[in-house]
């Protein structure tokens, strides 16, 4: 079972998520700001992360950024979660070593395929 | 005032030149004066002693004249050589021969006043002792031998004025008869006639004209101080307004210049509130942008978990209503975030992200996202467009426009239609169209229609759902991100055309601020 690694800070978006994720069949971790997804991102062994990108403490480009920056976390696929409206934040994401991005709002039926997608294509 | 000392300057420096040429003028006058009696005398001079000469020449001419011999004329004893000196007429009146010189010698002493003029003859080697010279008639002598002409002088005499004019007198053959005894040869200097011109008249002549000159200067010279005096006072007190005046302008200049100041002041604090203000609408903007999104987030993820039934069964009508509320939160998601944009691009704050990308597959993409819509309508959509066009744009804002016409096309388009987006490269340009056979435009809402928050006629306003902003985005967007411009034609009842003409290449602009707020 693959576990997912979710850092996002709200609760909702959270549960939102992590229920999706389960409901299909994967395990999930949760962190809920940057400071504590970047340590969880390479302590936990996760098999992909789920990024929010506005997080209370350290934004999402700066997670990606320490992730990458980490012998742990080099290759492990993070996927980031952004809004329709926020242009320029998938280039920034993409650019640092991000594998892929969903949207929000979040498609129930379409994350589930645009995960399967991203993590087909970081093998 | 120091303007004042230097026009006193001016004024003095102007009454100075003025003493002196009315100093000067008199001086030139009086010399002038001086200069035309000295040459009248001197013309009388020559007169009275032609005059003697002549009287001389004549008696010379006839060998000296008889005249009865008296008491004061004897017989002159230089003339002793002479025969028949002296003559005795048949009546017995005694007759002497009286010479030039002796002649008028007498002329001179008997009638001074009648000429005013004394006329002399000097010698070196004067036989009468009176015709010896003093030493001034010596030294003309002395002169005359050695070429000079004439000796004439101005001199004082007893304390009155003369003037003395003195010739040459060279033996002539007429004077030997009498003078060839002292051993003279014809051509010799003898002496010199002289003629002694009393001044006094000429000099009180002159007294007269240089009094009326000292008065007429005067008066001129008075004349003239006034109206320099008077001119230089006015001027002076014109001055003194010119620099009161000053005073005042420079005075109000200070005042003007602290207003300025202050003005100045207050307006860079009333800039500095702006940038304050501006800051906080910038701040606003990002903030609302996340915090209105991410409740509807919530909205629009757990009805669809629900609708999908991840958390178990639910009937029909549950259903229906999860899909109301899933479409709800979508619409009004939609108007966030147009809102948004627009704020953004009106505070100068949209992001523009440049990438080069295929203009086909972007259609591509829209076409994939727009079917489900039109399927449901019974629309068929088509793309039209010759070979495909690299861009170098913002893909996500272009896809955006593209969309909200698709969107509109869509809605305004009964059942069965067919919507058509036709692209066109146009040189460094590219046209870019959507077509559709829907219920058109009509001429009066056609020039609203890319404003904001207009909604057309009724007709329409019940058929379209929005919040009227998507067509003022789109010309926002194209506008003032992409280069272009947008435009729109259509038949009542037969149709509209929504289109947007944009550069293919635009340069990359950075906004202020890089939005990071999601």
């Amino acid at each position: 079972m693959a576990k997912a690694l979710i850092i996002e800070d709200n609760e909702n978006n959270m549960e939102l998520i992590s229920f999706i994720l389960e409901a299909n069949g994967y395990e999930t971790i949760k962190a809920e700001n940057g400071l504590s997804g970047v340590e969880m991102a390479l302590s936990e062994n996760p098999d992909y992360i789920i990024l929010d990108i506005q997080l209370p403490d350290i934004d999402g480009l700066e997670v990606l950024k320490r992730i990458r920056g980490s012998e742990k976390g080099k290759t492990v696929p993070v996927i980031a979660m952004t809004s329709y409206a926020m242009s320029g934040d998938e280039e920034r994401m993409l650019s640092a070593g991000c594998n892929g991005y969903i949207e929000k709002p979040i498609d129930p039926e379409r994350v589930i395929i645009q995960i399967a997608e991203v993590l087909e294509k970081a093998k | 005032m120091p303007g004042n000392t230097k026009a006193l300057k001016y004024f003095s420096l102007i009454a100075l030149v003025w003493t002196l040429i009315v100093g000067g003028s008199f001086v030139w006058n009086l010399t002038q004066q001086k200069d035309s009696m000295n040459a009248l005398a001197k013309k009388d001079a020559i007169a009275n002693f032609n005059k003697d000469q002549a009287f001389r020449f004549w008696a010379s001419k006839h060998g000296g004249i008889y005249v009865k011999k008296d008491a004061r004329t004897p017989s002159n004893p230089n003339l002793a050589h002479i025969p028949e000196r002296d003559l005795r007429t048949p009546s017995g009146v005694e007759l002497t021969l009286m010479n030039p010189a002796y002649m008028l010698r007498q002329m001179m002493d008997e009638f001074p006043e009648e000429y005013g003029v004394k006329g002399r003859i000097v010698s070196d080697k004067a036989l009468w002792k009176p015709n010896e010279p003093d030493p001034w008639e010596a030294a003309a002598i002395e002169a005359f031998k050695h070429g000079s002409k004439e000796k004439f002088e101005f001199t004082m005499h007893r304390g009155e004025p003369y003037l003395r004019l003195m010739r040459p007198m060279i033996a002539e053959k007429s004077c030997l008869k009498c003078h060839a005894i002292q051993g003279y040869h014809e051509g010799d200097i003898r002496g010199g006639v002289e003629v002694v011109v009393k001044m006094a008249p000429y000099v009180e002549n002159f007294e007269r004209i240089k009094m009326r000159l000292i008065i007429s200067h005067s008066v001129i010279f008075l004349v003239g101080m006034f109206l320099i005096g008077f001119g230089g006072r006015n001027f002076n007190r014109y001055l003194s307004q010119l620099q009161e005046k000053q005073l005042q302008a420079e005075s109000f200049s200070d005042a003007l210049e602290i207003k300025v100041a202050e003005r100045t002041r207050d307006l860079e604090k009333a800039n500095e509130q702006l940038k304050e203000m501006d800051k906080l609408k910038t701040m606003f903007i990002a903030s609302m942008s996340h915090e209105l999104r991410t409740p509807l987030n919530a909205i629009i993820g757990f009805t669809g978990i629900l609708q999908q039934g991840l958390v178990g069964e639910i009937n029909s009508k549950q259903s229906e209503h999860l899909e109301r509320v899933n479409k709800a939160g979508h619409h009004l998601l939609a108007m966030i975030t147009d809102v948004i944009d627009i704020s953004k691009i009106e505070a100068g704050l949209m992001d523009v992200v440049v990438e080069t990308f295929s203009l086909e597959s972007l259609i591509g993409k829209l076409l994939e996202e727009m079917e489900p819509t039109a399927k449901a309508k019974g629309l068929s959509l088509v793309a039209e467009m010759e070979k495909d066009i690299l861009l170098h744009t913002d893909k996500r804002r272009l896809h955006q426009c593209i969309r909200n016409y698709l969107t509109n096309a869509v809605k305004f388009t009964e059942k069965s239609g067919t919507i058509v987006i036709r692209a066109e490269e146009l040189d460094t340009r590219v046209k870019i169209a959507v077509i559709d056979n829907g219920i058109g435009i009509s001429r009066e809402d056609r020039v609203k229609l890319f404003e904001a928050f207009e909604r057309l006629d009724t007709r329409l306003r019940v058929k379209a759902g929005g919040a009227g902003l998507g067509l003022y985005v789109t010309r926002k967007i194209v506008e003032e991100l992409l280069e272009g411009n947008v435009w729109m034609e259509s038949e009542e009842e037969s149709g509209s055309t929504f289109g947007l003409t944009i550069s293919k290449k635009i340069a990359k602009k950075q906004s202020q601020e890089g939005s990071k707020n999601g």
